[in-house]
């Protein structure tokens, strides 16, 4: 109901001032609210015509405390009330007055996680510094939480639509020839519950042209491992990255230079700072010649320079 | 054969479903749930392991007091190992919620906003798997082993409670397993069993083909000879393979008897109509005949010859009529006039009547009533009847013998028994003497003026009544016959035994009427 009227409220406003200037675009947020035992941050739906990014956000947490009691509990605590809100650059500076002694860790994090996403949805918004009078605000062991990002909170148990991460990586291909090697571009999105390494290698599985790389579709870029191939395993122990794939690598390979199928897999995998070496095996088995007779598995690998073709890409930079 | 519309679908299309469906679809269900539950038992032991590992750990966590030097901890290689052994991720917070500890090391120092993490912070345990995401979560607090809070409050222990501790909350440990690749290689299982589902599919189609030609052999040798049969070219169905069959067989070849019979009936029926409508007409023939070929024949010859033919013409003509009553009776073409009779005045009457044929034939007629009846009936139809026992009685007799006409009546029926001392009948004669143009004694018959007809009609009225008629008879001594009919006439016999209360009640009162009357009037019935 409230939402209803500030946003007619808003409206009326606007157009009294602005007379006919033609029609105000709505724009749809998402705002946050939690539950009682504040364990579990809820969005919701919040629109409004609002241009200018302090106004907006004051809507914001005006719409966040005032939430109806059959939607939730409201994400600020009840010790504290918002009496200011500013810009310093594109950080929000918000000064509160009262006292978060006695609020719970997960009460805390609620208020600050979802302070921080609802403004961090402007792009004009970089980052979120709260003071509790005068002083910024620390974690319930004292740790100041600074200038706080949506980064800084992380929903990683099972899938959170917010979660998925997005990284740009470098995914080695083979050329037309088949002969080189070509470190093509990527971006990936994951789960950010599943390790990166296990993803670019899933990615390098996938092909050249499931990852839209330029040059798939005319065969200039060409994929280096069976498409039906299965990553049994991967971890990383002391820099030493361990593969396991299963044996369609040698019964379907896809090239005639082995080299060229298990170079692609670490080249990729080197691009991780936490590895130093990859060392591949087949269904756990190490001792494995590969067809073409020119590589024994039985050995960890590192970075082959001689392998990638040089290109236009590689020269103007990663 | 089923209709389904205008389309038949013949039973063999049910069978070989049938016998495709109990192949095919068990083997469905059965794999269906086996994989299932493969897939479930897999995940719930996998659960159940993982939640005592990760129990195991917190304790071990709890002890080294890890939070307290997270960094530098011997523990964090044991992680690091129980995290690949799962395939899985650990993360440990500290009790504000930020991670000191991630095995996938991408996020340290940052905070864990995850219900299970604040749930664990709040002192809970959880543990789910969650099917959307095919992931699996463990949260665990940790506590310390020697920092203690207390947790009674300031007020309850000045009003004299204990004081009670407990350990301090430290942080919280968090472990996810990704089963989607367990999952997805046990659903892979699925796709074998497509090929088994489709490998049992042809099995069973051979099967069930296989089944139904030498199954359904014999039926099509039932539908061909019953064709036969249709056509007229088989007497006989026989086709006992099933008990079915045999069944059938035996049903048709009822049923073609019967036909064959009525047949055999149809034709004996025609012939003897025939044969008795051209006995006359010969005798006519020859009579007229003879005299055509005798030349000078005096006036009384003529006279006698045509006296004769006379006779013969009525014989002919009474043929006739009773040819005609006995179809139309037969074919159920008659109303029933029903009024209402003094049994004992009508009898008289006819016997009356009767009285010259006695005479002539030397025999003589009494009658004999037991108490007054009246009853309701079609008086024309039962008078042919009365008429038709006593002229047998009459005829089939010697001079000089007798004839004796009984009544009687209870609350439902009123009977008449007619006895004579006369030739009798045969016993092997007996049961036949109903039927249609049958006589004991052809040459006395035809004598006597009889159509052969007069039994069967009598039968047919008294039947129609729904009465009875029977037969006693010793022969050289004489023989009886005894008719019974309802007292009222009901068409639907079914209806004959609900009689109105107060109908029967005034019955009763009737026949109690006339015993009394008969006691005081001191009349007695000679």
């Amino acid at each position: 109901m409230k939402k209803i009227i500030i946003l007619s409220a808003v409206l009326a406003l606007t157009l009294s001032l602005a007379g006919c200037r033609g029609e105000e675009e709505i724009k749809v947020y998402n705002l946050y609210y939690t539950n009682s035992q504040a364990t579990r941050l809820g969005s919701y739906t919040y629109e409004s015509t609002t241009d200018d990014r302090l106004a907006l956000v004051g809507e914001f947490f005006e719409s966040m405390a005032s939430i109806s009691e059959d939607s939730g509990v409201t994400i600020i605590p009840s010790g504290v009330r918002i009496t200011d809100l500013g810009f310093s650059g594109d950080i929000l500076v918000m000064e509160l007055e009262g006292s978060l002694e006695g609020e719970s860790a997960s009460r805390q994090l609620m208020f600050y996680s979802g302070a921080t996403r609802a403004v961090a949805q402007l792009d004009s918004i970089s980052g979120l510094q709260i003071n509790l009078n005068g002083s910024g605000v620390t974690d319930v062991n004292g740790y100041p939480m600074g200038i706080m990002r949506t980064s800084r909170f992380v929903n990683n148990a099972v899938d959170d639509p917010e979660d998925y991460r997005e990284s740009e990586v470098s995914l080695f291909f083979a050329n037309a020839a088949g002969d080189r090697l070509i470190k093509c571009p990527a971006s990936v999105a994951y789960r950010s519950s599943t390790p990166i390494e296990r993803v670019i290698v899933e990615k390098l599985i996938a092909g050249p042209a499931a990852n839209n790389i330029d040059g798939a579709a005319d065969g200039a870029v060409t994929p280096t491992l069976p498409q039906g191939l299965t990553l049994l395993g991967i971890n990383i122990k002391d820099g030493v990255c361990y593969v396991n794939l299963d044996d369609r690598l040698i019964k379907e390979a896809t090239t005639a230079h082995d080299d060229v199928a298990v170079y692609s897999i670490v080249n990729t995998l080197m691009q991780l700072d936490t590895i130093t070496s990859v060392q591949i095996t087949i269904n756990g088995v190490s001792e494995i010649t590969m067809p073409m007779g020119q590589i024994n598995l039985n050995q960890p690998f590192v970075f082959n320079e001689m392998l990638v073709e040089m290109s236009a890409q590689d020269s103007s930079g990663q | 054969m089923k209709r389904l519309g205008k389309l038949k679908i013949s039973l063999r299309l049910v069978i070989m479903i049938i016998i495709i469906l109990a192949g095919v679809a068990p083997t469905v269900f059965v794999s269906l749930a086996l994989v299932g539950s493969a897939i479930s038992k897999d995940i719930d032991s996998s659960s159940i392991e993982m939640q005592s590992q990760v129990l195991i750990m917190a304790d071990q966590l709890q002890s080294d007091d890890y939070l307290s030097h997270a960094n530098t901890s011997s523990m964090n290689a044991v992680i690091d190992q129980i995290a690949d052994i799962w395939d899985g991720r650990v993360q440990i917070t500290n009790s504000a919620g930020r991670i000191v500890k991630d095995t996938y090391n991408v996020d340290r120092g940052r905070y864990n906003i995850s219900e299970y993490v604040m749930r664990a912070l709040g002192g809970e345990t959880t543990s789910e798997y969650d099917d959307a995401s095919k992931m699996f979560a463990i949260a665990q607090p940790l506590y310390s082993p020697t920092e203690t809070v207390l947790v009674t409050s300031e007020e309850e222990i000045e009003s004299g409670a204990e004081e009670v501790y407990q350990p301090a909350l430290k942080g919280a440990i968090l472990v996810t397993v990704d089963m989607s690749r367990r999952v997805t290689s046990l659903s892979q299982l699925q796709n074998q069993s497509y090929l088994l589902w489709l490998t049992v599919l042809l099995m069973m189609l051979m099967i069930s083909v296989l089944v139904l030609i030498y199954v359904f052999k014999p039926y099509r040798r039932l539908i061909s000879q019953l064709e036969h049969a249709q056509q007229g070219n088989a007497d006989r169905i026989d086709v006992d393979t099933y008990s079915e069959t045999a069944r059938i067989s035996e049903l048709v070849n009822q049923s073609l008897q019967r036909t064959q019979a009525l047949d055999r009936s149809r034709r004996e029926f025609v012939s003897n109509v025939s044969h008795e409508l051209k006995t006359p007409i010969t005798s006519v023939r020859v009579l007229a005949d003879s005299l055509n070929s005798m030349e000078g024949a005096p006036v009384e010859m003529y006279q006698e010859f045509m006296q004769d033919i006379s006779k013969e013409l009525e014989r002919e003509s009474n043929i006739i009529d009773d040819l005609l009553s006995m179809v139309r009776l037969e074919e159920g073409n008659v109303s029933m006039n029903i009024s209402e009779v003094e049994v004992n005045t009508w009898l008289e009457g006819m016997l009356r009547r009767l009285s010259p044929i006695a005479k002539t034939s030397e025999v003589e007629i009494t009658f004999e009533s037991q108490r007054s009846v009246v009853a309701s009936f079609d008086e024309p139809k039962l008078g042919r009847v009365v008429i038709n026992l006593v002229e047998n009685a009459i005829k089939y007799n010697k001079p000089g013998g007798h004839v004796h006409v009984q009544l009687d009546a209870d609350y439902h029926y009123f009977n008449i028994r007619v006895d004579d001392d006369g030739i009798g009948i045969p016993e092997e004669a007996l049961p036949h003497i109903f039927e249609r143009f049958y006589r004991v004694d052809k040459a006395r018959s035809r004598e006597a003026g009889g159509t052969g007809l007069g039994l069967a009609i009598s039968k047919q009225i008294v039947n129609m009544h729904h009465g009875s008629i029977s037969v006693k008879s010793v022969p050289g001594e004489g023989s009886s016959f005894m008719m019974i009919i309802p007292l009222e006439y009901r068409e639907n016999p079914a209806e004959a035994g609900e009689e109105d209360l107060e109908e029967m009640l005034q019955k009763e009162d009737r026949v109690l009427e006339d015993e009394v009357l008969r006691i005081i009037d001191g009349q007695e019935d000679e």
